[in-house]
């Protein structure tokens, strides 16, 4: 595979997987809000604000509801929007078109061509719940084509390791911004008791939702909620499932699972080990503290490997 | 026979590191009949292999590709050079209507186009009014030749720096000095201008002689005389190339013969310093 | 809007001064068209424009597309129009067309060797030497050099016009980089999808085996000492607006696709990077032009090229398709004798005809182009970009008068051509949901490796979109259809 493909691959896969968090947690977000029983939650500025945060707006007051939803959405002039990524994404979906499969291709580019015809005017006034439906949707049609049309080679491996690259990043944000949300609220006083909608919130803006159902059957908590997006391995969307995810696919463009402590496949190993080993009580009081070691290994992994596979 | 030691170094610094460089350098004296290269050697500053390729004329080029970042390029080459000695007086063996005759063959044209085409670095300017020589086929092409080679020699100052390397000749006959190169071209525009062919040669000169421009790499001029072959024309030094001139490569103009091209990724500017030490024993 | 109830065809208008592929004279379509026509006929417009609508936003879905760049605006993406009415060609036609096209391009690769070694139809005067030697596309890089088997144009690309008297001719010779191969390919595809009763009716030639032979053709060219060449297709990058068809044809022949950046020279190897380190490559298919391919050779700003593929190729230790220096063969000032060319190097007859040229210097032909300049096209030999050409049946009386004195005073500086006009064929308009006769043209591809010759069967038809208009390119609101050979 050429490196420069690799590297097109690589971001393919970060910037699908970016686009779907990004459309999910605003979708969740925004519409939970709607009969929220806690007035800071209900409160609108609050909750485009939290949007702002997670999608990495940082230079826009949110007063105008629409034009937040136009800037997060389809703001062709902010990188960080939704069609931008999703552009993006297509671009080295582009540049590596004869390394994926023909089905592959068309499902991205009709991804692309659904987003980039969708109507401004619609999307702002009714069209916001369908916009973000449409792109959760096509992200599982480009997910099922890549694990079902592709020679799982390493061309594909490439591609996962980049998606959960991105997943890990994602989550972390995730439970940070919705951290920040109920500390904010707790600051001002609300019982335990009502906060159960907050972590369900949290859990929704992952996807988590069902799963964590089924494996407690019973009603979301602090606990209960960061251990199963962190360190429940059987769920998708987890920290500790996405780590398993980049060493797995990592082994598959180095097969050399190597002992020495600098190596991509050490430090990827290494914090394996560490969530599979970890216990909620041993982090619950430096949350952060795990969450931000976490983000900068990941990162750094990132920038190995594209030093060490994707530069050309 | 004499005997040459040559030394030759480049040094080029830049202002920021290079990425990815590739060198093509044109400096190995030629081997031919007249002169034989011996004890070649050559090296670099970075950690690659240098390799020895031909160019379309068929002389050698030092080919060099490196990927390590690096902000300074040094090259070394020494080689010893047995030279025939030459006498360049020759006689033509064609009177002046037969050797007109040969070059007005359209056959001869064709053989030798490569050679008659004006390029961009020898074209001469359309409204030339400038006192040329006069070529005709009452006069031997030899003596035309040399009457030409010291027409320039007293037409251009001869003066470092004041011309580059992409100087056209309109602008070297306009303020009427040059280097060697515009000497060089110079001449082959005339001699193409007149059906003869002629061709750009760079090379090294006997710096124990102390000609004009042995301090560098030299240019001069050969032009086909037909029944006698290729004849040097130095129009620097108003000389015949003999035995102090060292060759290296010959081509339709410069482009052909530059002594480095490189490709580099890279921004900012370059600091480049060539020095030559050329001696006979 | 007239109505349709009689089928969709019935409302189509001849037009009187070219010849229309569909039809005769009298408005009956011609024999190899009747059961096409009967079948458009039995489609309702309702229907037609339906599936009309389905192919375009397949094309757009499939990212078959050209971009359209314009200032301060995001590059507008645009699908090659394709209409859905395909051209037909009877066997024993195309036999002729295919027989003619091998003839001429095995006479270009002979005549271009000749030109870069001995120059033997130089110095026999049948092709002036001056208008070889001034040719920009005329390399000396490639003098003396015979690349691997001989073969300069492994793909090259012929347009062929149909006259008004019903005989084919050749409007020029793509000897570069031609392009338009998936284009023929996608729009079979589509048509299959959706008019697949199309085919029970008629049996066209299958055309999807071209990448196959393709690719066998670049392995027969591979350098001397490699068993097994790796293949790749060089691209200038995504947006060039043939990059569809560069990671097309890169897909289908299961090579690489690779920009300039993805390679480098080393010791006069090729090598690609991948992300196990660096891998030789062999033979390139290159869709970048010969003034970019290797910037320590030819252009130095040049972004697209390899440093040092110019010597590797010289060392004969990588093979570019086509070779560099091809141009100099399709330049319109060669175009004129290649008729000759075909004689020099073959002995026979040329199969396909070239536009007449007649040169006002000699006697006989001076005489018929001045009485009969209103049916001819007069042109200077010495000037390009359309100047100084005069179209006779647009000129006045006092006109071609004019141009009279001008060929009398300076024989030597005229050549004239007759006016050749482009055939027609049924095309479906858009605006007019009607069809209506537009000017089409052919571009036939053929492909020569080791000993082996091939021409896709049947080709790119284009077609002008814009009523009267006779530039087909994609560029100028062109658009093309499915060309079928019959079986």
């Amino acid at each position: 595979m050429l490196s420069r493909v690799a590297n097109n691959l690589y971001w393919m896969g970060r910037y699908i997987e970016r686009a779907e968090h990004f459309a999910r947690y605003s979708k969740e977000i925004y519409f939970s809000s709607l009969d929220a029983p806690i007035m800071e939650t209900y409160d609108r500025k609050f909750v485009l604000e939290s949007m702002l945060y997670m999608t990495g707006i940082f230079d826009m007051d949110a007063e105008n509801e629409k034009d937040v939803l136009f800037k997060i959405g389809l703001d062709t002039e902010n990188p960080n929007s939704i069609i931008s990524i999703l552009n993006v994404a297509r671009e080295n979906a582009r540049g590596a078109r004869n390394a994926i499969s023909t089905d592959l291709w068309e499902a991205i580019n009709k991804y692309y061509h659904l987003v980039n015809n969708y109507s401004v005017e619609t999307y702002i006034s009714t069209g916001f719940y369908d916009l973000t439906q449409i792109i959760l949707e096509q992200t599982s049609i480009v997910q099922g084509k890549i694990s079902g049309t592709l020679l799982h080679d390493e061309e594909w491996a490439i591609i996962l390791v980049g998606m959960h690259i991105e997943r890990v990043i994602q989550v972390i944000k995730i439970i940070n911004s919705k951290l920040h949300d109920i500390y904010k609220i707790e600051l001002a006083g609300h019982p335990v008791t009502d906060m159960s909608f907050e972590w369900t919130t949290m859990l929704r803006c992952t996807e988590s939702f069902d799963m964590n159902r089924k494996f407690y059957r019973s009603i979301p908590n602090r606990e209960q909620v960061l251990e199963f997006i962190m360190l429940n391995p059987q769920c998708p969307r987890s920290i500790a499932h996405s780590v398993n995810g980049i060493q797995k696919y990592l082994l598959k463009l180095n097969s050399d699972d190597s002992i020495d402590a600098r190596s991509i496949t050490f430090k990827i190993g290494k914090l394996c080990a560490q969530y599979k080993y970890l216990t909620f009580e041993e982090y619950k009081d430096d949350i952060y503290g795990l969450l931000n070691s976490t983000q900068d290994l990941v990162m750094e992994i990132s920038s190995e490997l594209e030093k060490k596979y994707l530069s050309f | 026979m004499i005997e040459f030691d040559l030394q030759y170094i480049i040094e080029n610094k830049y202002e920021n590191p290079v990425r990815k460089a590739n060198f093509q350098l044109l400096v190995i004296p030629d081997s031919n009949k007249e002169q034989k290269v011996r004890d070649l050697k050559f090296s670099c500053s970075g950690s690659q292999e240098m390799h020895i390729s031909k160019n379309i004329f068929g002389f050698k080029t030092i080919q060099y590709y490196i990927d390590k970042p690096f902000s300074e390029f040094r090259f070394k080459l020494s080689a010893k050079i047995d030279r025939n000695e030459l006498n360049p007086f020759i006689l033509s063996p064609l009177t002046p209507f037969e050797e007109f005759q040969q070059i007005q063959l359209s056959d001869f044209y064709i053989d030798n186009y490569l050679f008659l085409s004006p390029t961009d670095l020898t074209r001469l300017p359309v409204d030339l009014d400038l006192p040329f020589p006069v070529y005709s086929d009452e006069i031997q092409i030899f003596d035309f030749l040399i009457e030409l080679n010291s027409y320039i020699f007293g037409l251009l100052t001869y003066s470092p720096e004041s011309t580059t390397i992409n100087t056209r000749i309109e602008e070297v006959l306009l303020i009427k000095r040059g280097v060697c190169q515009d000497f060089a071209h110079l001449f082959v525009s005339v001699c193409r201008k007149n059906k003869i062919p002629a061709r750009y040669v760079s090379g090294f000169l006997n710096q124990g002689a102390e000609f004009i421009g042995s301090s560098q790499l030299h240019a001069w001029a050969e032009a086909l005389i037909p029944g006698i072959g290729w004849v040097g024309f130095d129009s620097t030094n108003n000389l015949l190339a003999d035995h102090h001139y060292l060759k290296i490569a010959h081509g339709t103009d410069y482009q052909d013969c530059s002594p480095i091209i490189g490709v580099l990724e890279s921004s900012g500017t370059q600091r480049s310093i060539h020095s030559v030490t050329i001696t006979n024993q | 809007m007239k109505n349709h109830t009689n089928g969709i065809l019935d409302s189509y208008t001849l037009g009187n001064t070219h010849y229309d592929e569909v039809y005769t004279g009298s408005k009956q379509p011609r024999n190899h068209y009747t059961s096409m026509v009967e079948r458009f006929n039995q489609l309702s417009l309702k229907d037609f424009e339906r599936i009309n609508n389905e192919v375009k936003t397949a094309f757009l879905n499939q990212g078959i597309t050209f971009a359209v760049y314009a200032e301060d605006k995001k590059p507008d993406e645009r699908i090659f129009p394709f209409d859905l009415f395909p051209r037909i060609i009877p066997n024993e036609e195309w036999i002729h067309l295919e027989n003619g096209v091998i003839q001429r391009n095995r006479a270009i690769n002979l005549f271009l060797h000749d030109i870069y070694h001995q120059k033997k139809i130089l110095k026999d005067k049948v092709v002036p030497a001056d208008l070889i030697f001034s040719s920009k596309n005329y390399l000396k890089e490639m003098v003396d050099f015979t690349p691997e088997a001989g073969i300069y144009t492994h793909i090259s690309g012929t347009d062929l016009i149909k006259h008004t008297n019903g005989q084919y001719y050749i409007l020029e010779d793509n000897l570069r980089c031609p392009s338009g191969v998936s284009y023929v390919l996608s729009n079979r595809v589509a048509l299959k999808k959706s008019l697949f009763d199309l085919f029970d009716k008629l049996k066209t030639k299958a055309i999807y085996h071209y990448p196959e032979h393709l690719l066998e053709m670049l392995k027969s060219v591979k350098p001397k000492n490699v068993d097994n060449p790796t293949i790749v297709v060089v691209t200038p990058g995504m947006y060039n607006s043939a990059y569809f068809e560069h990671s097309f044809l890169a897909q289908k022949m299961g090579v690489q696709l690779v920009e300039g950046r993805d390679l480098f020279v080393e010791k006069d190897f090729v090598y690609m990077k991948t992300i196990y380190g660096p891998i030789k490559v062999d033979v390139i298919y290159r869709r970048v032009d010969d003034e970019f391919i290797d910037p320590l050779c030819f252009r130095k700003d040049s972004m697209l090229g390899v440093a040092g593929l110019m010597n590797a190729y010289r060392a004969g230790n990588v093979t570019l398709a086509n070779a560099p220096g091809t141009g100099v063969a399709d330049d319109k000032a060669v175009y004129h004798y290649v008729p000759d060319i075909i004689k020099y190097y073959l002995n026979e007859t040329p199969i396909l005809n070239n536009v007449e040229t007649f040169h006002c210097e000699k006697e006989s032909e001076g005489k018929y182009v001045l009485d009969n300049i209103d049916k001819l096209v007069v042109k200077p030999v010495d000037e390009s970009g359309g100047y100084g050409i005069t179209i006779g049946n647009r000129l006045t009386k006092a006109e071609i008068e004019e141009v009279k004195v001008r060929i009398k005073s300076n024989p030597r500086k005229y050549i004239a051509q007759p006016i050749m006009s482009l055939s027609v064929h049924a095309t479906f308009i858009e605006e007019s949901k009607e069809f209506e006769p537009r000017h089409i043209d052919l571009r036939t591809f053929c492909l020569m490796g080791k000993d082996s010759e091939y021409v896709l069967k049947g080709g790119l038809t284009r077609v002008a979109l814009k009523k009267g208009n006779l530039i087909v390119n994609s560029s100028q609101g062109g658009g093309s259809k499915d060309t079928w050979v019959l079986d």
